[in-house]
C-alpha cells in the first residue's frame, strides 16, 4: 500500500505561550493518507470549514519545495489552510489511487460479510446507548490485510454519526537525528512512550477531547501548544472538539499500532493496549492487521523455506495473539474479519473497473482476486497497475459499455486474464484446509486429456479453466520425464491429477509434520468402504514421512553439538511431502473408482518423488533407498 | 505400604529369586571393586531389587537413605542455553536417574549432567570405596546419540564412578556400551517361582492362599512378579478369605486391547479402522508405551488366528515395530500395522472362504 506521509512542522515561538518562556519546539505531525474511505473520511477527520483547523503545514508533496528547510519561517501557523493537508493540491484523476478513489461510502458498498458488518454496527449502537453498566467501550477488530476492517469501521461510524479521531504513530525520529537537533531541549520520547501517553490520556477522554478544552482554544497557536505539550497525535482535535459541542459523539480509532521490537517492547505494547481496553472512557476501536493461518499473510510470503516460514510464524503469530488476549481480558469486544472471499473480491474489482470505464472479464477479475488471496487493497492496486495506459471508455459512454462481448470490443477495452496475471507477483499461499482439500479430494483431469500429446491437451484445458494455479501445476505435470515411468497395465491407469501435490505443499507453506498429522487425521474419511488395502498403504507412506522427518531432526546432531532441533532441512521436509503424495493418490481415488490406486498413483507421482529424494540420499543413507524401494514396489 | 515394596529383599543374601546372581554379585563386591554393570530382563523380573541390594552390599545401610530431588539443570550449549528438568534419587554414595525422561534432549543429560557427576570424586570417607555409583534406568530408551556419549563417559571417568544400568531390551543398547559392561541377564521368574513368591508373601501376611488361585494369578501375571503381587493384593482387597474360583482382575488396558483385537477381527474396513484409531489414541493418552500396545495387540490377535496368518501377523508386527523405533509419532505406525493386518487378513479370508 502506498502511504503518503506529509510532514508538518510547526514552529512555536515562546511568545505564543502563556507559560514560562521556552525554546523552540519542533513537532512532527504526521498525517497519513487514509486507507479506503479517503475522500469521504477526510471531511470527518479534517473539516476545512472549521475555524480551528489552521494547523501549520508544510506540504512536501505540493509544489513548494522552498519551504522544506525554512525552519524559521515566521508563524507558519497563521496561514489558513483550507485544503485538507494530506490530499495534494493538484492531482489528476489518473494519478489518484483507485483504492482511495473507489473506497466504499455506504454500507451497501462494503464487500465485507454481512454478519461482520452487523456485528460492528450493533457494537456502535451499543456504545451510543446511555451506558448503565461500566463495561469496556473498546472494540478490537482483527483480520488479515485488505479485508476491509478500517473501511467497515469508518463507514459504519459515519453512518451512526460518530466523529472519528485517530491516533497515528508519529514519524520515526532516529536517535542521531534527535541528537542533531539536540540543542533544543526536547525530551526524546520513543514511540512507545508516546503511545503510553496516549493511553494514559484516553482514560480521561472527556478532558482533552471534550468540547470545552479544544473549543475554548480559539487561538490556533495555543491549541497547537496544547497539542505539543501532550505530545499527542490526534488528527482533527479541533474538529472533534467542536463537533462534541454540537452533540456529536466521537470515536477513537487506533489503526496503526506502534512498532514493537523485542520482548520488552512487546510486553509494553500489550500492557498498554490492555490498559486502554480496560480504562477507556469513550468508544475506542483498535484495528489490528493479523497474520492468521488463513494464508493471506504478507509475512509468510516465502513458504518454500520451512525455517523462514517458521520464523515468520513465530514473530508474526504470537504478538497478535498476545494483544488479542490482553485486550479481551480488558473487557473489549473482539470481532475477527476473515480474508475476503475470492468471489466477493472479484465482484468488487469488476465494479471498480466499471467505474473507471474499463471492462474486466469475469475471469480476469477472478484471477486478480485469487492472486491477491483475500487482500482487496492489493487486488485493486494491481488492477490499476495492469490497467495503466490501457484504452478506456468513458463511464457515461453507454454505447461502448453495451457493445457486448464482441471480439472487437474485447481487443479494445477488455482486460484479459493474462494482462492481470503478468503484473501480479504476489505469492499465492493456500490455507491449511485448502491444501488438505486439494490433496484429499484429489481431483483428476478429465479422461479426455489422456491422449498421446499431453501438452496439446494441457493447452486446451488451460483455455477452458480459469484457475491459474491448476494451470501452472498442469504445466509442471506435462513436463514429467516420461522415460522414467514404469510399465504398467493400462487398465489400472488413471488420468493425472489436477494438481501437483508438491506445488500444493509449497504454496501451503506448512511444516511437513503438521501436514502429515492433518492428512492422517482426515484420510480415513476419504477412503471407500472396502479400501482397506489403500488405507494400509497410505498409512505406510505416512509412516515413511514420519521416519524421514525424525531423521531430519536427529541426523545432524550426531555430527556435532550443533543444535539441529529447530532446523529441519528443507529437502527433508520436501521428501516427507513427497511421500505424502501416495496417501492422497491411494486414499482418495478409492472413493471415485475403486481401481487399484497404488498403480494409478505411480503414474504422475513417481518421477517427482524420485526427484525429491535424490538430493537427500547422501545425507541419510539408510532411509532414502528404502523409500525408493517402497515406491517401486508400490508401482510395480 | 504395597506388598511389592514391603517384601522386596534388601540384601543380596536375602534374595529369594535370582539367588545365583546375588551370590555372584556379592563375590564381585568382596574383591573390592566392581565393574560397570548392565542388568537386563523383562519387567518384574527383579532388576531393580538386584541393584538396590548391590548398592547396599557395596556401601552398607547408608545407601538406603535416599532423597528425591527434582531440579532444573541449566546446560550451556554453543548456540543457546537449555534447561532440563530431571528427577534424581540420591544417597551419599550413589545417584539414580532416568535420563530418557527428558525425551530428545537426553543426550545433553548424558553429556553434561552425568559427566558433571561422574567427574567429581567422592570425598574419602573413612575407608569407603573410592568410587560412587550412578544408576541409570531404562538405558534402552536413550537415543543413539545419548548412548554414544555415554560410552565416552564410561571410559573417561571410570576411576571415580561406576555406572549401573538397567534396561528391558538389551538389543536397543548399542554394542560399545554393552561391551564395556558386565551384562547381567535377569530372567523372568517361571510360573512356579511366581507361585512360590506368592505363597511366601501370603504366609508373611498370614493369609491362606488356595493353590488354584495362586496358579491363576501367576498365569495372568505373565511371569511378571510385580504384577503378580499387585494382582494378589487386589484380590485381597476385593475379597477375603480367598476362594479358589475368585476372578483375577486384569488391568483395564489389557481388556481394552482385547476389545481392539476383536474389533479388528470382526470387520476390516476404513470405518472400523477409524474406530480402532480412536481406541489407540485412548491408550496412548493414558501413557501406555506404544511398543507395549503393539506387542499386546499382536498377542491378542495371534490367539484368534489360523497358523497360516499368524506368520504374516508376526512379520508385520516386527516390521512396524521397527518403523516405530525410527519414527516419532507412534500412532502412524500402530495404525499402519492395523490397516496392513486388516488388508492381509481380508485377503486371506477371501482366499480361504471365498
Amino acid at each position: 500500500m502506498v502511504k503518503k506521509k506529509v510532514l508538518a512542522i510547526s514552529l512555536l515561538s515562546s511568545d505564543e505561550e502563556s507559560g514560562p518562556p521556552r525554546k523552540k519546539r519542533i513537532v512532527k505531525q504526521p498525517s497519513r493518507a487514509k486507507k479506503p474511505v479517503q475522500d469521504t473520511g477526510k471531511q470527518l477527520l479534517l473539516r476545512p470549514t472549521s475555524a480551528g483547523d489552521s494547523r501549520p503545514c508544510l506540504d512536501f508533496t505540493s509544489s513548494q519545495p522552498s519551504q522544506t528547510d525554512s525552519r524559521d519561517q515566521p508563524k507558519a501557523s497563521q496561514q489558513p489552510e483550507t485544503k485538507p493537508a494530506h490530499i495534494p493540491a493538484a492531482r489528476g484523476d489518473h494519478a489518484q489511487l483507485w483504492t482511495e478513489k473507489h473506497a466504499p461510502r455506504t454500507r451497501d458498498e462494503l464487500v465485507v460479510h454481512k454478519d461482520k458488518v452487523a456485528a460492528v454496527a450493533s457494537w456502535l449502537e451499543q456504545q451510543a446507548a446511555p451506558q448503565t453498566s461500566r463495561s469496556s467501550c473498546c472494540l478490537l477488530v482483527t483480520g488479515p490485510a485488505g479485508c476491509g476492517k478500517t473501511s467497515t469501521v469508518e463507514v459504519l461510524a459515519r453512518e451512526a454519526g460518530y466523529d472519528i479521531t485517530e491516533w497515528h504513530p508519529p514519524l520515526p525520529t532516529l536517535w542521531h537525528e534527535h541528537r542533531y537537533q539536540g540543542g533544543l531541549d526536547v525530551p526524546y520520547s520513543s514511540k512507545m512512550d508516546e503511545f503510553d501517553g496516549f493511553v494514559a490520556h484516553a482514560k480521561m477522554g472527556s478532558l482533552h477531547l471534550g468540547p470545552s478544552a479544544a473549543a475554548a482554544a480559539g487561538d490556533a497557536g495555543t491549541e497547537l501548544a496544547h497539542q505539543a505539550e501532550r505530545s499527542m497525535h490526534l488528527d482533527a482535535d479541533p474538529a472533534g472538539g467542536q463537533s462534541g459541542s454540537r452533540g456529536h459523539r466521537s470515536l477513537m480509532l487506533v489503526d496503526d499500532l506502534p512498532h514493537a521490537q523485542g520482548p520488552a517492547q512487546r510486553k509494553r505494547l500489550v500492557s498498554a493496549l490492555g490498559t486502554l481496553a480496560a480504562t477507556a472512557q469513550q468508544p475506542v476501536v483498535i484495528i489490528m492487521g493479523e497474520s492468521g493461518t488463513s494464508g493471506s499473510n504478507k509475512d509468510k510470503s516465502a513458504p518454500s523455506g520451512p525455517a523462514a516460514g517458521a520464523g515468520a510464524g513465530n514473530s508474526a503469530f504470537s504478538l497478535p495473539a498476545e494483544i488479542t488476549g490482553a485486550v479481551t481480558r480488558g473487557g473489549a469486544t473482539h470481532i475477527q474479519f476473515n480474508p475476503l472471499a475470492d468471489t466477493f473480491a472479484a465482484k468488487a474489482l469488476v465494479a471498480v473497473a466499471e467505474k473507471e470505464g474499463l471492462r474486466l472479464s469475469k475471469e480476469a477479475a477472478k484471477q486478480c482476486a485469487l492472486q491477491a488471496s483475500g487482500d482487496l487493497f492489493h487486488a485493486i492496486e494491481s488492477l490499476q497497475l495492469s490497467c495503466a495506459g490501457k484504452p478506456r471508455t468513458k463511464v457515461q459512454a453507454s454505447p461502448a459499455k453495451k457493445r457486448g462481448r464482441g471480439k472487437a470490443a474485447n481487443s479494445a477495452a477488455q482486460l484479459s486474464a493474462e494482462d492481470v496475471m503478468h503484473t501480479n507477483t504476489r505469492d499465492i499461499t493456500l490455507s491449511i484446509f485448502r491444501v488438505l482439500g486439494k490433496i484429499l479430494y484429489n481431483k483428476r483431469l478429465h479422461p479426455s486429456s489422456q491422449s498421446s500429446d499431453q501438452t496439446q491437451e494441457h493447452l486446451s484445458l488451460d483455455e477452458s479453466s480459469s484457475d491459474h494455479l491448476a494451470r501452472g501445476l498442469r504445466a509442471l505435470l506435462g513436463d514429467v520425464d516420461t522415460s522414467r515411468r514404469l510399465p504398467m497395465d493400462p487398465s489400472l491407469g488413471r488420468p493425472p491429477s489436477e494438481y501437483n501435490p508438491e506445488a500444493i505443499m509449497l504454496h501451503g507453506g506448512l511444516e511437513a509434520n503438521s501436514v502429515a498429522a492433518f492428512l492422517h487425521e482426515n484420510m480415513l474419511h476419504f477412503c471407500g468402504d472396502d479400501a482397506v488395502d489403500e488405507a494400509a498403504s497410505a498409512l505406510h507412506y505416512l509412516g515413511d514421512a514420519d521416519r524421514l522427518l525424525s531423521h531430519s531432526q536427529a541426523s545432524p546432531s550426531s555430527l556435532s553439538t550443533w543444535d539441529a532441533d529447530e532446523h529441519p532441512s528443507s529437502s527433508f521436509a520436501e521428501a516427507a511431502a513427497g511421500s505424502l503424495i501416495f496417501p492422497e493418490y491411494s486414499g482418495l481415488a478409492t472413493r471415485g473408482g475403486g481401481q487399484c490406486l497404488r498403480v494409478g498413483g505411480g503414474d504422475a507421482a513417481l518421477p517427482q518423488n524420485h526427484g525429491c529424494l535424490e538430493p537427500l540420499t547422501p545425507s541419510s543413507k539408510p532411509v532414502a533407498p528404502q523409500v525408493v524401494a517402497h515406491v517401486e514396489w508400490a508401482a510395480a | 505400604m504395597l506388598w511389592i515394596d514391603k517384601y522386596r529383599p534388601k540384601r543380596l543374601d536375602k534374595l529369594i529369586l535370582n539367588q545365583e546372581i546375588g551370590d555372584n554379585l556379592s563375590k564381585l563386591v568382596a574383591t573390592g571393586d566392581c565393574p560397570h554393570t548392565l542388568f537386563y530382563g523383562p519387567p518384574g523380573a527383579g532388576k531393580k531389587t538386584l541393584i538396590v541390594a548391590l548398592l547396599r552390599e557395596i556401601y552398607g545401610a547408608g545407601a538406603e537413605k535416599i532423597k528425591v530431588e527434582t531440579k532444573p539443570w541449566k546446560i550451556a550449549l554453543p548456540s543457546r542455553n537449555i534447561e532440563v528438568e530431571l528427577t534424581t534419587l540420591s544417597s551419599n554414595y550413589h545417584v539414580e536417574m532416568n535420563p530418557s525422561d527428558v525425551g530428545y534432549q537426553d543426550r545433553y543429560v548424558v553429556q553434561e549432567i552425568i559427566k558433571e557427576m561422574a567427574k567429581s570424586r567422592p570425598l574419602d570417607m573413612k575407608g569407603q570405596r573410592g568410587f560412587k555409583v550412578l544408576v541409570l534406568n531404562e538405558v534402552d530408551r536413550l537415543s543413539k546419540e545419548a548412548q554414544a556419549s555415554l560410552r565416552r563417559t564410561m571410559e573417561k571417568y571410570s576411576a571415580a564412578c561406576r555406572l549401573v544400568m538397567s534396561c528391558t531390551n538389551v538389543s536397543r543398547v548399542i554394542e560399545p556400551v554393552r561391551s564395556r559392561c558386565l551384562c547381567v541377564r535377569v530372567a523372568a521368574p517361571s510360573t512356579a517361582e511366581v507361585q512360590r513368591m506368592l505363597a511366601h508373601v501370603a504366609k508373611k501376611e498370614s493369609l491362606s492362599l488356595p493353590d488354584s488361585l495362586s496358579l491363576r494369578v501367576a498365569q495372568a501375571s505373565e511371569r511378571n512378579l510385580r504384577r503378580a503381587l499387585l494382582m494378589l493384593e487386589t484380590c485381597r482387597v476385593a475379597q477375603y478369605p480367598f476362594t479358589p474360583d475368585q476372578p483375577v482382575q486384569l488391568a483395564d488396558w489389557e481388556l481394552y486391547i482385547q476389545e481392539i483385537a476383536s474389533d479388528i477381527m470382526q470387520e476390516q474396513s476404513p470405518k472400523r479402522l477409524f474406530q480402532v484409531r480412536g481406541k489407540l489414541y485412548e491408550l496412548l493418552v493414558n501413557c501406555l508405551p506404544p511398543t507395549l500396545i503393539l506387542r499386546k495387540l499382536v498377542l491378542e490377535l495371534l490367539k484368534k488366528l489360523d497358523e497360516e496368518v499368524q506368520h504374516t501377523a508376526l512379520a508385520l508386527a516386527a516390521q512396524y515395530e521397527h518403523r516405530m523405533q525410527e519414527g516419532q509419532k507412534a500412532i502412524y505406525h500402530l495404525e499402519a500395522f492395523v490397516a496392513k493386518f486388516m488388508s492381509e487378513y481380508k485377503q486371506w479370508s477371501i482366499m480361504a472362504f471365498g
